[in-house]
């Protein structure tokens, strides 16, 4: 970035605190749990599912987020699953200002990947009913692009440029006519360049009621339901070289209606990503709504542990 | 501008219309769940009627939904002498189809079901059972 000398630090010091208050609007959910939250959920050996997941996020004052995670989860066991998810494109977008000049940018690229093994420690089976807990563990590798666009902070780079870890412990019953899900996690950041994203504890519940068909007799092989999912997330303030970055961090919590449309091979997903309640550090910017869709495709293949 | 192309779809207004539409649904379809019927309520009926008398039927504990059917139904596949698969959700009832003139162990059936990550139940072979209850075969 180009300044003139004369202004430079008078204007760089009102950009950093003005970059700073954007990217903790936007940050606040990095550590939002996806669509639907890693449930508990049976994951057969040698099954391979593969799951799209574009998402679009918007929050007032013309800053929006957009991407697209791609997740594969392999059953290297009955009991264990590896996932692997992979920010394939994120794209933020913010208003800066820059030399009194304030007009929307975009940092756009790569994200992170988060590598992690699900194990499903305890299960009561029995027809028609599942009753899972399964604990997850995850590494978060530094994949993505940290300097995309360097006219935008660190936090609304597609990547963190750091290693973190996740770890969660998830809960499912399900039902021939319902399912019933949750999930807390904690997930913190390793210090890089300086810079350390505040840590997050989160907690999510799901509810899906089956809308069709209402009679299952017989082979059937496609259903649709009704999902209502909330998720909340509380993230610590940043770091930079020790000091707290102001503006960072904070709480959200969002309510998620949505429909499920699933089929033994593949399965479909809208949802609605709406604020219930939010305290996030932001100079009066809001998170607005948001949208996320998911497509789900299994493969099989009779190699496991 | 990519935001406007994205959003381009997405605005506001539709919101309300999908609560609405899903929350009435849920309301018209609530009954439903009281009326629910308990899943293993007839399982001596099913395999009573079950056809023909070389198909093994046998019980699946822990399978919910349809997405969960593929890979139970790709693990019993991968039994050499099963030709066909079919579940039935409401009775957590596998319908196994032997090709002609082959066998299979129930260990080798309750095997596939625990590496489908399910919990195998009690095995009926129609035929077998038919044929234990003649005394003229005994």
């Amino acid at each position: 970035m180009r300044l003139s000398h004369g202004c430079r630090g008078p204007i760089r010091a009102l950009l950093t605190v003005f970059l700073v208050l954007l990217a903790s609007a936007l940050g606040a959910q990095r550590a939002r749990a996806q669509l639907t939250f890693p449930s508990a959920s049976p994951v057969s050996a040698g099954n391979v599912v593969v799951r799209l997941e574009p998402e679009i996020t918007t929050f007032s004052g013309n800053a929006s987020s957009a991407g697209l995670l791609a997740v594969g989860l392999y059953g290297a066991s009955p009991d264990w699953t590896v996932i692997v998810q992979d920010h394939t494109l994120v794209s933020n977008t913010a208003p800066v200002t820059v030399g009194g000049h304030t007009a929307n940018r975009t940092a756009t690229g790569i994200g992170d990947t988060l590598m992690e093994l699900r194990y499903t420690a305890f299960s009561i089976d029995d027809v028609g009913s599942t009753f899972r807990i399964a604990p997850y563990f995850g590494i978060f590798a530094p994949t993505g692009m940290d300097n995309a666009n360097a006219a935008m902070p660190r936090g609304l780079q597609p990547g963190t440029g750091a290693w973190g870890q996740r770890e969660a412990i998830s809960a499912t019953w399900n039902k021939l006519f319902w399912n019933a899900e949750a999930q807390v996690g904690y997930e913190n950041y390793a210090q890089s360049a300086g810079y350390t994203f505040g840590d997050s504890f989160y907690a999510d519940a799901g509810f899906h009621y089956l809308l069709w068909p209402r009679n299952l007799e017989g082979d059937v092989n496609a259903e649709i339901f009704a999902s209502l999912e909330t998720n909340y997330t509380a993230t610590n303030k940043d770091r930079m070289i020790g000091a707290v970055v102001p503006g960072s961090g904070g709480q959200l919590w969002t309510a998620d209606p949505g429909i499920i449309y699933t089929t033994p091979r593949y399965s479909v997903d809208a949802t609605a990503l709406l604020p219930v309640y939010q305290h996030i550090s932001a100079g009066g910017r809001r998170y607005a709504w948001g949208v996320l869709g998911l497509f789900r495709y299994a493969f099989f293949t009779e190699h496991h542990w | 501008m990519r935001r406007t192309a994205n959003s381009g779809s997405l605005l506001p207004c539709r919101r309300p219309g999908l609560v609405s539409v899903l929350t009435l649904v849920l309301a018209l379809s609530a009954a439903g769940l009281v009326k629910a019927p308990a899943a293993h309520a007839d399982t001596e009926a099913f395999v009573a009627q079950a056809t023909p008398d070389d198909d093994i039927l046998m019980i699946v504990k822990g399978v919910t939904y349809p997405f969960s059917k593929f890979g139970l139904i790709r693990r019993l596949k991968q039994i050499p002498s099963v030709e066909a698969v079919w579940f039935d959700l409401m009775h957590g009832m596998a319908h196994i189809r032997l090709k002609p003139g082959g066998d299979v162990p129930d260990n080798e059936l309750r095997r596939a079901i625990v590496n489908a990550a399910y919990t195998p139940g009690e095995i009926f072979r129609p035929k077998a059972q038919a044929s234990q209850a003649a005394p003229a075969l005994h």
